[in-house]
């Protein structure tokens, strides 16, 4: 990177950070290949004690 | 558990999921997400995966099979735990299935074309590990917790089916499903 390169950062709180990243992820499913092999799984299931 | 042993959450609810996010704050600061999402109905037990990964900052998406080791796990456990009775809060009667990412079919052979264990033969260190990272917390707490939670632990027979049983201390299980009493 030359000298007089910048980067552009922005200072953010946790907390901040954490709302931005939870909007960002509303929703949607962020763990698709697991939910689909839990269907998969149960799928297969022949007793279920509950 | 103590509360004071898990990390702040930033919560996210919507009808079919509720989402989780907090800062592990180990040998650096890393952004993992939780969510509870509806899978389907077994037996009429509406059921529910956990699921619990690393938000990457820059791709914007969720890892569930990143192995950060940022030091802090038994924190970043307590505060995956801290989150069970809030999802029971607001889901009665609902089921929590627990199966690792590292439990699937296949994890072996893919885990040994890049293996950092030196495992040898036929050996994976790193299969079940996270389903046995729970087991080992319900094993430890079992008295206390069953007041509360009824257990099921589920296994895989030689015909393919899965079959669950009351859970029991101590015996290897693929998948957990746990439910409030």
């Amino acid at each position: 990177m030359k000298k007089d390169e910048k980067i552009d950062t922005v200072n953010i709180s946790e907390k901040g950070l954490l709302s931005l990243v939870a909007s960002k992820l509303k929703n949607r499913v962020l763990f698709p290949k697991k939910v689909e092999n839990a269907k998969k799984y149960l799928q297969k299931v022949k007793t279920f004690n509950f | 558990m103590n509360p004071n042993d898990g990390y702040s959450l930033e919560e996210n609810k919507s009808a079919n999921d509720l989402k989780y996010v907090f800062v592990s704050k180990g040998k650096k600061d890393i952004v993992k997400a939780i969510e509870y999402t509806y899978v389907q109905d077994v037996n009429d037990s509406i059921t529910y995966n956990l699921g619990f990964g690393d938000y990457n900052t820059e791709n914007d998406e969720v890892d569930d099979e990143s192995n950060a080791n940022n030091g802090d796990m038994y924190k970043v456990f307590n505060t995956v735990l801290s989150t069970i009775p809030i999802f029971f809060e607001n889901n009665k009667g609902g089921v929590i299935f627990v199966q690792g990412s590292d439990g699937v079919p296949g994890f072996a052979e893919k885990c040994r074309l890049a293996c950092t264990k030196k495992c040898g033969g036929d050996e994976c260190k790193n299969l079940n590990r996270r389903i046995n990272t729970y087991r080992y917390y319900i094993n430890k707490n079992y008295d206390q917790l069953s007041a509360d939670y009824q257990f099921s632990g589920g296994t895989m027979g030689d015909n393919n089916e899965i079959s669950y049983e009351a859970y029991v201390p101590f015996k290897g299980y693929d998948s957990i499903a746990v439910k409030k009493k």
